[in-house]
């Protein structure tokens, strides 16, 4: 019974078309991290990812059945914990301990997802909170695993023990890449199943659990599956910080993580991928950007209080909902025409920083990646500060950007050049992103302040001046390639 | 066919449907009702969230009360709910392949073939691929439907499926309720307010009112029935007209 009353439908995406961006960009991060990062920093980001999958797990239980788990850091350490005790007491491989760790901790989490079947809301989270207070308790009493004998493994007096490395990543860099494999497949595994027939039954399941058993689906079997799932993954990551240091500290995983880990999930987004990423780098990397600056980390947790509250306000989807939402209006012509431009400019500026010695290729091509990241996420988050502020001031901003925008754009075209409607929103992105940038790698890459904000900047400009000035060419070669492909991440989430 | 055998149904002291026996066995049966007249109750039990306190009912000639609410879907028996239970987040698609994930099929092509035939059918093959909350109301409804004709049902339960439709929406709805027994040989048991809907869907309405049967048989012959319009409309004697 066909009406056609609109235009054809966007193309479908299939489930590995939907993991495929998140494998890549972790593909590129393990390829390029080490030959960035200082080794301090290396070992921060393998932290990073290790509560990337942890924060994955949180979004897993909240963002697909709305069941807030406060137990999830927990059941890390209980990970680790079995991780620590089955190689120091068998001297089994690494991997395998790591996935048995990981198998017992899924296990626990299915015990703990038992009550879950008939709880929701504040009695689950009350219920997790004092799951995740025991294992802090029961781990301060027993202690980590450190070469000890008997059951728990402790050394009371002497010398403690750590496990080494795994064969294949006995070093930081590898151990970061390992890290970044166990990453990837912990991630795809949780985007595979959301993309497939368990995060269907899991769609109907939150949307009302009356209508999917009247649809036929067992509640209990895929509430069972998501909180196994999210306690084996929890349990992998426990593991592999256990991995890390050869050893987990008895005050590593108090309840206080398990509630920051999740009030993070939620200001990062726990509807896409790149929530669990955010969530991972603000508990981790910011506190440690800041001691870098001198300026105490601990302080980072104030600022989280208020990115919650922002997040509460301004929507349930956080950071990465807002930016995945930015994503789905590109257009294939821009990404083209935006790759090979920004391609140019940071294989051009890099090669100039080295000849200048002002610092290395990789970095650089680095840092101009990162503005033309940051150019995008920028607008994002300009918009939810506004936003907290009240949609009256937020209103008025946009007014008065539009109208001396507007009158630049008539200008511009009027000169023949390729006109700009968002000229001055971008200009101050332009200029935020260029101290905040410059900021960041000051730290991270120890690269002179001045350096970066001048290869940033740049950057930006020579992007703005070619924009400018190849307009009568351009629009043209737009409109064919946007006609033949329509929107290209509309399907995606 | 549905069989409803002196079926009783009580919370508490009140009882939404009181001592109902009926045979509807014509392929669209409507059932109207003024608010509290126990319809969407009726529905429940049909579905298995409630459980009668006498009484049975069969559908074909097979026994359902007592079967539990998750396995009348793989009897064949299939339902809308008033508000639509169409995931925000999900595709229009998804949305439909998540039923058909726990509907028996013989191959992956037929399954297939049923969430792409029953989108089509009721007509929204041009919205495949759009998220929940990107869908209409009428949309949404229309999905809900789709969502019901998957893996041959024996009966579809349709719980006011015009709420909230344009004049144009409501007539579209009409063509693809009319369809449906000859789609996939199901008998339809629709629930709506809109008495024009069920006029022109319906070979047969049932009225209840306060739990039991008022009036049963051809629909224009029950809608023309003096104490159908007076149980919808109240009695005009004891109207309090505003000066």
């Amino acid at each position: 019974m066909a009406r056609n009353k609109d235009k054809p439908d966007i193309p479908p995406g299939t489930p590995f078309q939907r993991v495929r961006p998140m494998l890549i960009t972790f593909f590129i991060v393990a390829l390029i991290g080490p030959w960035v990062f200082s080794s301090y920093w290396l070992n921060t980001f393998s932290t990073v990812a290790c509560l990337v999958l942890a924060s994955g797990t949180v979004a897993l239980l909240y963002g697909q059945l709305g069941m807030v788990s406060l137990a999830q850091f927990a059941l890390a350490g209980v990970g680790g914990w079995f991780c620590l005790r089955l190689v120091h007491g068998t001297g089994m491989p690494f991997e395998l301990a790591l996935v048995l760790g990981a198998l017992i901790a899924g296990l626990f989490g299915l015990i703990l997802g038992l009550p879950a079947l008939r709880m929701r809301g504040l009695y689950l989270a009350l219920l997790t909170l004092m799951i995740a207070a025991a294992v802090q308790v029961v781990v301060n009493v027993i202690g980590f695993p450190d070469g000890g004998p008997g059951w728990t493994g402790k050394v009371v007096n002497g010398q403690r023990m750590m496990i080494a490395r795994p064969l294949i990543a006995p070093t930081d860099v590898d151990y970061f890449r390992y890290t970044m494999f166990w990453l990837a497949l912990g991630m795809g595994l949780i985007e595979w199943a959301r993309a497939t027939l368990p995060g269907r039954a899991w769609g109907l399941i939150r949307k009302s659990e009356a209508a999917a058993i009247a649809a036929g689906v067992s509640v209990v079997r895929y509430k069972a599956l998501a909180f196994a799932m999210a306690g084996a993954l929890a349990g992998l990551a426990g593991g592999l910080l256990a991995g890390l240091n050869g050893q987990l500290d008895n005050t590593g995983f108090p309840v206080a993580q398990s509630i920051l880990l999740y009030a993070l999930t939620i200001v990062g987004g726990a509807y896409h991928w790149m929530g669990a990423v955010f969530a991972g780098l603000l508990i981790r990397a910011l506190p440690a950007l800041l001691n870098d600056h001198g300026v105490d980390g601990n302080l980072s947790n104030a600022f989280y209080g208020f990115a919650l509250l922002v997040s509460l306000i301004q929507g349930r989807k956080g950071l990465a909902g807002q930016l995945a939402d930015f994503y789905k209006f590109v257009r294939v012509s821009r990404i083209v025409e935006g790759s090979i431009i920004w391609g140019a400019i940071s294989i051009g500026l890099a090669i100039a920083a080295v000849h200048y010695q002002a610092m290395g290729f990789a970095g650089a091509l680095f840092l101009t990646l990162v503005a033309l990241l940051f150019r995008q996420a920028i607008p994002g988050v300009c918009w939810l500060l506004l936003g907290f502020f009240g949609k009256r001031v937020q209103d008025a901003a946009e007014d008065a950007e539009a109208w001396l925008s507007l009158r630049l754009a008539n200008l511009m075209s009027a000169l023949g050049l390729m006109p700009d409607h968002r000229i001055v929103k971008r200009t101050l992105n332009v200029l935020f992103i260029g101290y905040f940038v410059g900021y960041v790698v000051n730290g991270v890459f120890d690269v002179d302040y001045i350096v970066a904000l001048t290869i940033i900047w740049s950057s930006i400009a020579i992007r703005f001046l070619i924009q400018l000035l190849m307009h009568p060419a351009i629009l043209p070669l737009r409109q064919k390639i946007d006609a033949k492909y329509p929107k290209p991440f509309a399907a995606y989430r | 066919m549905i069989e409803i055998n002196d079926l009783c149904v009580q919370f508490g002291g009140v009882k939404p449907i009181d001592g109902l026996t009926v045979t509807l066995n014509r392929p669209i049966v409507g059932l109207i009702g003024p608010n509290g007249a126990g319809k969407t109750t009726l529905l429940n039990v049909l579905s298995g969230f409630v459980e009668p306190r006498r009484g049975w009912v069969k559908v074909n000639g097979e026994m359902i009360t007592g079967v539990p609410a998750h396995q009348r879907a793989a009897f064949g028996l299939r339902r809308t709910f008033q508000t639509d239970q169409i995931a925000e987040d999900l595709t229009l698609l998804e949305n439909v392949q998540a039923i058909a994930d726990h509907a028996q099929f013989d191959s992956r092509d037929a399954e297939k073939k049923a969430v792409y035939g029953a989108i089509d059918f009721v007509g929204l093959s041009h919205r495949l691929n759009r998220k929940g909350d990107s869908l209409s109301t009428e949309e949404r409804h229309l999905a809900e439907i789709a969502k019901a004709l998957i893996g041959n049902p024996k009966l579809v339960m349709l719980d006011e499926p015009g709420a909230g439709m344009t004049e144009t929406e409501s007539e579209h709805l009409q063509k693809v309720i009319k369809g449906i027994p000859g789609y996939c040989k199901a008998q339809v048991f629709l629930i709506d307010h809109d008495v024009e809907l069920i006029a022109a869907c319906c070979n047969e309405t049932m009225v209840l009112d306060f739990g039991k049967l008022l009036a049963l048989g051809p629909t224009l012959e029950v809608l023309k029935k003096p104490e159908v319009q007076q149980a919808y409309l109240g009695n005009f004697d004891d109207l309090e007209v505003a000066a």
